[in-house]
């Protein structure tokens, strides 16, 4: 304990954190498995950060054409961009490159998923009711930007689905009237598929959308801080009060242990089920019909092949 | 919910009646049932009997013990099931060992420290009082004499000049940043008249895509689907390989002309935007009704007819009743 006064008192002597402890560390926090959803998306967004960051180490954003020479036998002398390549590397050469990939697309669904059920709860309790409108934006917004991070993402290995999936944007963008073909144009550096739109995609993926993602979860904590928590009604609950637990320690503990809990959950389930195994669809052709999608295929419709 | 017979009773909420309700509570029951505050608090069996606080302690302790031991079994892994070149096996159980003891490794605490938090640290909750989110009227009224001396000192709404032509120069600075961008795709080029132009011209052979042979007509059976770039169409051959085929590949099916229930064919160059470029390329299907032993040709204008509004056509002919050799389970065969 001596230790900690110290570091403590070293801390605060030239932070003033202690103002910031006094205020914060006995916040109440009700409880309530429904309000845990949320918290699941908060973890599932800082476990992406920890396997992408993983992932960029090995990945290259760059559609230079390549001839595949990894262990993956059947693509072996098949031309492909430096990023399927790379890709391929990290599932196939690199230990644990392929856990930390189906990490990253695991936690990136379940991501999704906790933040569409976070405001469905949100929703239908009223949550979003003044003075909590803005939180509310703050929320939805986000959610925008984490689709926008899955597109972008999926869009990087270049593979035969990403290639699709890209594809179908592109007609998107181009159907846009009056400005849509220059903007096309534009985005892939020339001709669909060119060979600038996986760097280009990259800089959104890791850099900028993260940067904003960060700043308004950021923003949506700080909100949630200054309104307090929502509680359902019952006895001794009021609309003056909050009754719950403090977040030091016994919410803070139940926080921590949350994310240990997602983590575990987010590896067991990338270690035992495979996600978007970019070797069964080989590097992006314009012309191939095929039918293997991974479930999150986004090219399922006939028309799409 | 008021009773039977006090119906009446039930109230809009309005501050003259003094009824407790929260904003945006659009009715009230007078006689709704106190708040009983809060329960008694519950003693749990780990604050009741040291033995189970022992044994909850040893368990939480065990537990992240247990942790450790998956977090040096992963280490093993790591090396112990190791990516052997050229096999793939070996990849599905590095992934599966690695990943199951990271797991494990990581669950643990996550169970021992909620346990803990739940059966061994206090658990009296806690009651905090909300306030209303707006400031204080003191510092509302403080913020807005800020704001009025601001402007005063500033001059910003007494000097109108200044403040506009401000306004104007922040209207016009991020312009440049808009042209900057211009760059990002090739100089010189108009992409409208790049994307109405594919590779196929009057008299260019069909061949096999992708090994670039040339398709014999005489192969061509009843029923039987091709698919077919424009000779010279390899990743040998041609330089833009990936942008020439996006727009150039084409599905080719033989169907008996009388299946067919030909749509009136669009002029090229009427169609406009999006509809002039193949949204994906295998959905247009060439189609011709002679043939010949020779090798076949495309008999398509220089823009392809097959790229031209592939949606137009389909709206008004039947849909392709040949299922495709390579994807089965998307076409279903129509019975004729």
């Amino acid at each position: 304990m001596r230790v900690t006064g110290a570091v403590s008192n070293y801390i605060d002597e030239r932070t003033s954190i202690s103002g910031f402890v006094k205020e914060l560390g006995r916040k109440v926090f009700p409880d309530h498995w429904s309000f845990m959803i949320g918290e699941v998306a908060l973890w599932c967004f800082v476990i992406i950060l920890l396997s992408g960051t993983f992932l960029t180490f090995f990945f290259q954003a760059s559609m230079t054409e390549v001839v595949y020479d990894g262990s993956y036998t059947p693509l072996k002398g098949l031309s492909m961009s430096a990023a399927m390549d790379s890709t391929l590397n990290i599932s196939f050469d690199v230990r644990g490159g392929l856990l930390m990939r189906q990490v990253h697309h695991w936690a990136a669904l379940l991501f999704i998923a906790s933040i569409g059920l976070h405001m469905l709860r949100v929703f239908f309790t009223g949550a979003f009711r003044k003075p909590r409108e803005l939180n509310w934006l703050i929320g939805f917004v986000l959610f925008v930007l984490a689709m926008a991070e899955g597109f972008t993402g999926y869009s990087l290995p270049d593979d035969l689905l990403s290639g699709n999936g890209l594809r179908i944007i592109d007609g998107m963008v181009k159907g846009v009237p009056v400005i849509g073909t220059w903007i096309s144009y534009l985005l892939f550096g020339g001709e669909f598929p060119g060979t600038q739109i996986v760097g280009r995609l990259y800089t959104l993926h890791i850099l900028l959308l993260p940067a904003v993602v960060v700043a308004l979860i950021g923003l949506h904590m700080v909100f949630l801080i200054v309104h307090k928590h929502t509680q359902f009604p019952g006895p001794g609950k009021t609309n003056d009060n909050v009754v719950g637990y403090p977040i030091l320690p016994v919410y803070g503990a139940k926080m921590a242990g949350t994310f240990f809990l997602v983590f575990g959950v987010i590896v067991a389930i990338a270690s035992l089920f495979a996600i978007n195994p970019i070797w069964n669809y080989g590097p992006y052709d314009p012309s191939p019909c095929r039918r293997a999608h991974s479930p999150t295929g986004t090219s399922a419709s006939p028309t799409a092949h | 919910m008021a009773n039977e017979g006090h119906g009446s009773e039930v109230v809009p909420v309005d501050s003259s009646h003094g009824v407790p309700a929260s904003p945006g509570t659009l009715v009230v029951a007078p006689d709704a049932i106190e708040n009983p505050g809060l329960p008694p608090h519950r003693e749990r069996i780990t604050d009741l009997d040291p033995k189970a606080d022992r044994r909850n302690e040893r368990g939480v302790s065990l537990l992240f013990y247990l942790s450790l031991v998956f977090s040096v079994l992963a280490i093993v892994a790591y090396f112990a099931v190791p990516i052997v070149p050229d096999n793939p096996d070996s990849v599905r159980l590095n992934t599966l060992f690695l990943g199951l003891a990271i797991a494990l490794a990581l669950l643990t605490i996550g169970v021992a420290t909620v346990h803990w938090g739940k059966a061994l640290m206090a658990s009296h909750e806690t009651v905090e009082m909300r306030h209303p989110t707006r400031g204080r009227e003191s510092t509302r009224a403080r913020a807005v004499e800020i704001f009025d001396l601001a402007n005063k000192e500033s001059g910003f709404g007494r000097r109108s000049l200044l403040r506009n032509s401000l306004i104007a120069a922040l209207v016009a600075v991020p312009l440049p940043a808009i042209f900057l961008f211009r760059d990002l795709a090739p100089k010189d080029n108009d992409p409208a008249a790049k994307l109405s132009h594919t590779m196929w011209k009057k008299g260019t052979r069909l061949t096999r895509d992708p090994s670039g042979t040339p398709i014999l007509a005489a192969d061509v059976t009843l029923g039987s689907v091709f698919h077919v770039v424009p000779e010279g169409l390899t990743q040998e051959e041609q330089e833009n390989y990936l942008e020439e085929k996006a727009k150039a590949a084409v599905l080719l099916m033989r169907l008996k002309p009388e299946d067919l229930q030909v749509s009136p064919v669009a002029r090229p160059g009427t169609t406009t935007g999006s509809s002039r470029t193949p949204r994906s390329a295998p959905t247009s299907a060439a189609r011709w009704h002679s043939m010949s032993s020779r090798p076949t040709t495309c008999s398509a204008p220089a823009t392809s007819r097959s790229s031209t509004s592939p949606a137009k056509r389909r709206s008004s002919s039947a849909p392709p009743s040949v299922p495709c050799p390579s994807c089965r389970s998307r076409w279903t065969a129509k019975a004729t």
